[in-house]
């Protein structure tokens, strides 16, 4: 079972995994050691330069009972996904093997960074953040017909939500668990909405739908949402 | 109930993709109205034996009641497809005798349905169709929900498995013993739940006419059934308590229904017609509860 973590340079794809590990979450604990991909003083994660592969021993609480899982993860480096795709033409077989991985994945986590206007440049292109996504369903078309589990989630969620609220109300309890198809569509709805349009474009081809989450390494309420999705079906292969 | 010899049957269920095969065999293991069944007949049990069939339990825990969908199962080698035991306790019913089913099945892709058709995929097909042959009974699920399909896929599909029942049956006459249930799958829908309690008039005979007649006309009552199914059922079908709107969430997303369709209050979930098959199957008995 493999589950690809794919996002722009510096979204926070590896900080995401080690959080899971240390500390954990209530519901998902990374029992692998992955002490290596972090400074163990700062707790800050290095930037991922090449693909990295990792077989996780994830502990998952489900509704149906406490699991193990086994994930293959595969941290992709920031650059190979830049538009410039300078690092995609000059590291051709890297590139390919990342395609390769995500094509033949069971999931795929992307994380998007937050919809915010702060600079001069996103104050010129309002519609980046949609144009951003946009071209990543694009990406899911051509390299992820047979994927059956695509997640987007914006992360580091702190920054434009209150992430307390959400979590108190999106709250995944191992015995009630959660109504996932009510916190996809609120999620949709309010963090996905300038994007709505390309999404329906998006599901009306294709038989496996995107599922929408928000996340944020501040918050574990929220950030275990992602993995316990997965782990419900990884679960049960 | 008196102590009887367990009837095997071994079932082989098919069927198109999103036709609900897997969402079908993980509400049997869950069985989620065990309560009301329990209550309505004493002695009721569907018992999932080994790890293949308790995980099928489990995603119906974990998957479907949470609100969440199966994932489809992809096409793969026949040899990776898991069979799921059950042992199935149906006590005496309007005057049937009890019957313990000891129930052997595994549904394909339904991708492999989708090729039985097409001759170049001959080659790929094969080893589904001889194991197909391996079982006494098979489970034949469909929707209506494409209704070019009637033309197709599902009359092509079966043209091509009765000529293999009428070749592979003059060397092997066990063949001719074969029973199939065609069952109407996703019944909650507002446009079949009324035709339920007649699927062969009026699901069959009317939604699916090409197959229909195909079958008939191939085809003994003996070996023949129709049967209607809902893994989701309705919010209530009880006297006094009528809520006939399918217990299932479609969300506005943009999605093709069929392909995206959600237990909507996983606390009031009642399949519907998930035994009837299987018994008619193991027995060559009709059940008399439309429910079951």
């Amino acid at each position: 079972m493999s589950v690809v973590v794919i996002g722009d340079r510096a979204v926070g794809k590896t900080s995401m995994v080690i959080a899971l590990h240390d500390p954990g979450t209530k519901h998902v604990k990374v029992l692998t050691d992955l002490k290596k991909y972090y400074d163990p003083d700062t707790g800050e994660a290095a930037g991922t330069s090449r693909k990295e592969e990792e077989t996780l021993l994830v502990e998952v609480k489900l509704p149906g009972g406490e699991r193990q899982i086994q994930v293959r993860w595969i941290d992709t480096p920031g650059e190979a996904w830049e538009k410039s795709k300078e690092w995609q033409e000059t590291k051709l077989a890297a590139w390919q093997g990342i395609q390769t991985e995500v094509s033949q994945s069971q999931g795929v986590l992307l994380l998007l960074p937050p919809q915010r206007i702060t600079t001069e440049e996103e104050l010129r292109r309002p519609d980046a953040w949609t144009n951003n996504l946009a071209s990543w369903l694009q990406f899911f078309n051509q390299n992820c017909a047979t994927v059956q589990h695509i997640l987007i989630s914006i992360h580091k969620a702190d920054l434009f939500c209150d992430i307390q609220a959400e979590a108190q109300r999106w709250r995944y309890e191992q015995l009630k668990g959660l109504r996932w198809i009510e916190y996809n569509e609120y999620i949709r709805n309010t963090y996905f909405n300038k994007a709505d349009e390309i999404i329906r474009e998006y599901n009306r081809q294709h038989s496996t739908s995107l599922r929408f989450f928000i996340t944020t390494i501040k918050n574990p309420s929220l950030l275990e949402l992602p993995w316990i999705h997965l782990a419900s079906y990884l679960a049960h292969k | 109930m008196t102590r009887q010899t367990p009837k095997s049957a071994e079932i082989r269920i098919i069927g198109p993709r999103q036709s609900g095969k897997t969402t079908y065999l993980a509400t049997l293991a869950y069985f989620p109205h065990k309560k009301q069944m329990k209550q309505l007949y004493a002695g009721m049990e569907i018992t999932p034996v080994g790890e293949d069939a308790e995980r099928l339990g489990r995603m119906a825990e974990d998957i479907i009641m949470q609100g969440n969908k199966l994932a489809g199962t992809f096409k793969t080698n026949i040899d990776y497809l898991p069979f799921y035991f059950f042992r199935i306790k149906i006590p005496s019913i309007k005057g049937m005798p009890p019957i313990e089913i000891e129930l052997n099945t595994r549904d394909y892709p339904g991708k492999i349905f989708e090729e039985i058709p097409l001759p170049h995929k001959q080659s790929e097909v094969e080893p589904f169709i001889d194991d197909l042959f391996t079982a006494n009974a098979w489970m034949v699920m469909l929707t209506d929900w494409e209704p070019g399909r009637d033309k197709t896929l599902y009359k092509p599909a079966f043209k091509k498995l009765c000529e293999e029942i009428f070749n592979k049956e003059k060397i092997n006459p066990e063949i001719k013993n074969l029973r199939i249930a065609v069952v109407m799958s996703k019944c909650e829908r507002g446009e079949l739940w009324p035709c339920r309690l007649d699927p062969e008039e009026d699901l069959f005979r009317v939604r699916l006419p090409e197959t229909y007649d195909f079958l008939k006309t191939k085809l003994s009552p003996q070996r023949l059934k129709f049967f209607a199914c809902s893994s989701f059922g309705v919010l209530s079908d009880r006297i006094g308590d009528f809520d006939p709107r399918p217990n299932r969430y479609i969300p506005d997303d943009g999605s093709i229904s069929e392909f995206n369709a959600f237990l909507r209050i996983p606390e009031q979930w009642q399949p519907y017609g998930l035994i009837a098959p299987i018994y008619w199957l193991s027995t060559g008995r009709t059940l008399h509860d439309h429910r079951l």
